[in-house]
């Protein structure tokens, strides 16, 4: 990261949270923190596994729009679903609920659409969540 | 920390996706669980088998073997079929497969998204319910374990109840209590029971070895007055092995029907024939003519000496010192006679290896006997058809000897009569053939009292046997032959005797250990 003045740290914070006012529901990572034990480094460790592991799912989802594989389709979409609700990412959870309800029976007409739109959400969610690892006053600096 | 009054539990998070995974984990560790994951239904069987686990959290949908296949399985598995699963999963899209999941004997179910007071409700309640569930279970067992050893106690008192009721007495509750007192309370009546069923089987040896001695007491007289009458110990051998296998061959027949070609049969026959039959009988008949009969007896008892040397030198182990003090007493006694002590006969030395063959074959036959009836039921030869068959292959045997060497006398009418017999009885005529036939029942009668005897107690009883002959003789001689029993003779029917009582102690002593079972103590 590089070498903010305190003030420019600030403003840089503060439009961050502005930019992602509707992204990230801190609230959400805090009563994901309580519940596992209320280690802030577990936590940290638990959303860089989120965000990793949503990655492979992004990527999953593409292949599997571009062999119509149904299956993974929804699959992905479910994993998806579960995860973004624990780790605040409400735009992102209605997303991958959607297209899980729309992959439950035949191919949708919308898939491609409807990936683009929870890789994008998906992509806000992570520059969110990647501004909070590294916001973490007084707390280890993410990798 | 886990709730006060719920003890941390072991617990096996299977799901396919890290992040939930992680997150479970974590979660159950916080509230005070040893918790780790595997991220499918096949790694979660493998793990369940390797180690015990007190609850499963499964996630339903997974790539391979889904969470419907890992209930499936556990269910069949009788160790693992009692460990509550809790399945995890997406309330709003996958409320089918809950329904099934509980139908298929899940636990409880936890929603994918959940807060810790729900995940340690959860988890609380599915533990407490196992629990009570293993309590109930493990007092149900308990209580089988004691009415099994009631019923144990009531159709079998000689069997010890205690080792059904080692894991319940260690109980520390109401019904331990209760086993203790129980195990107790049996324990006396089952010591009770094996006290009299040990004097039973004792009193019943002992009547059979003064049985089998009193009657084959009556053999050296009975032989001296044969002998003395018709000295032709061929002829009178001959004579005695045609009437044992003429009462023991119907005899074997009545009771267990003919006679089984068995494993075994043909060696025990050829034993008792060579041993018993030939060795054990045709050296008493020719010594009878020369010695007083109840000189002749007094070396019966050779065979306890033979009889404890046997078991170690076919072994091939070193005797117990027991054995050894035993043998070395009769063994003496063997020296005294031999030695020729004031009033008894000077033996020439054939006279006395003569005189030492019979009790030699008699301890061989025993051995056998013995071995025989060692044997499991099915194996087991009737010895007593074994008996019969080697006094027949002993006449047969005989027979040609006999006729050869002229030594055949007719059993009845005009028989050859030794004007020179000094007998009581009336030495011609049908009297000798009755004493003849009565020899023979005698020793018929005789070996089956040993037949018994080693079906009972083994080769030992059989050998006391012998010295309960000896004395026996002494008696008979006494008052059928009016002879005088010399006091040197009492020496070594002394050590004789002190041999027997030295085994008896001794093995007396080690049943006595060997009985002492388990003991449980009253809490």
């Amino acid at each position: 990261m590089p070498a903010y003045r305190p003030t420019t740290l600030y403003l840089r914070n503060v439009l961050l949270r502005i930019d992602a006012i509707d992204t990230i529901d801190t609230h959400a990572l805090d009563r994901l923190g309580e519940l596992i034990g209320g280690d802030p480094d577990a936590l940290r460790e638990l959303v860089q596994t989120f965000i990793e592991e949503a990655d492979e799912i992004v990527a999953g989802l593409r292949t599997a729009l571009s062999v119509n594989d149904l299956d993974t389709l929804r699959r992905g979409a479910h994993s998806m679903k579960s995860s973004a609700q624990d780790f605040g990412a409400g735009e992102l959870a209605g997303l991958a609920a959607r297209l899980e309800s729309r992959t439950r029976d035949a191919w949708p007409s919308s898939a491609p659409a409807d990936v683009e739109a929870l890789a994008t959400a998906f992509a806000a969610a992570r520059t969110e969540l990647r501004h909070w690892l590294a916001d973490g006053a007084g707390r280890r600096a993410d990798r | 920390m886990s709730e006060p009054g719920t003890p941390p539990a072991r617990i096996l998070v299977v799901d396919d996706q890290r992040t939930h995974r992680e997150k479970l984990v974590r979660a159950a560790r916080a509230l005070g669980h040893d918790a780790e994951s595997v991220d499918g239904g096949a790694s979660a069987l493998a793990r369940l088998a390797a180690e015990p686990f007190d609850l499963v959290l499964l996630d339903i949908l997974m790539p391979d073997m889904d969470g419907f296949e890992v209930m499936r399985f556990m269910q069949r598995d009788r160790k693992l079929a009692d460990i509550p699963v809790i399945v995890v999963s997406a309330l709003e899209s996958e409320m089918d497969s809950v329904v099934r999941a509980v139908e298929m004997g899940a636990e409880d179910m936890l929603p994918k998204h959940f807060d810790r007071v729900l995940l340690a409700a959860r988890l609380d309640s599915a533990l407490e319910r196992h629990r009570v569930r293993t309590r109930e279970r493990e007092h149900r067992e308990h209580m089988h374990r004691l009415t099994d050893a009631a019923s144990l106690m009531q159709h079998h008192p000689e069997l010890p109840p205690g080792p059904l009721l080692l894991k319940t007495c260690a109980r520390d509750d109401a019904i331990g209590r209760l086993a203790r007192v129980f195990a107790h309370m049996s324990g006396e009546v089952h010591a009770r029971e094996v006290r009299l069923r040990r004097q039973l089987v004792l009193l019943r040896l002992a009547g059979l070895v003064l049985a089998a001695g009193a009657i084959l007491g009556l053999a050296p007289p009975l032989a001296r007055i044969t002998l003395l009458a018709q000295p032709h110990p061929l002829g009178i051998a001959l004579w005695l092995a045609v009437i044992c296998a003429l009462l023991c061959l119907p005899a074997a027949l009545w009771r267990h029907g003919p006679v089984r070609r068995q494993a075994g049969l043909m060696r025990l026959v050829a034993t008792l024939t060579l041993c018993g039959a030939l060795a054990g009988t045709l050296p008493v008949l020719w010594l009878s003519g020369s010695l007083p009969a109840a000189v002749l007896a007094t070396l019966f008892p050779a065979e306890l000496a033979f009889a404890l040397a046997l078991s170690p030198l076919l072994n091939a182990r070193w005797p117990s010192p027991s054995r050894l003090l035993a043998a070395g007493l009769a063994l003496a006694a063997v020296c005294t006679l031999a030695a020729g002590l004031p009033g008894l006969p000077r033996w020439s030395a054939h006279t006395l290896a003569l005189a030492l063959v019979a009790p030699f074959g008699w301890a061989l036959c025993g051995r056998a006997l013995a071995c025989n009836a060692a044997r499991d039921g099915a194996a087991r030869i009737d010895a007593l058809a074994a008996v019969g068959l080697s006094a027949l292959l002993a006449s047969v045997c005989l027979a040609p000897f006999t006729f050869v060497l002229g030594e055949f006398v007719p059993l009845f009418g005009a028989g050859a009569t030794d004007a020179s017999s000094s007998s009581i009885l009336d030495p011609g005529g049908s009297a000798a053939g009755l004493v003849v036939v009565l020899l023979g029942a005698v020793l018929s009668a005789g070996a089956t009292l040993r037949v018994l005897l080693a079906h009972e107690g083994g080769a030992e009883p059989v050998a006391a046997a012998s010295l309960v002959t000896a004395f026996a003789a002494l008696g008979w001689s006494v008052v059928i032959l009016g002879e005088n029993v010399p006091a040197a003779l009492w020496l070594p029917l002394a050590l004789f005797t002190g041999a027997l009582l030295v085994r008896a102690a001794v093995l007396h002593r080690l049943e006595d250990l060997a009985r002492a079972g388990p003991q449980i103590e009253l809490g």
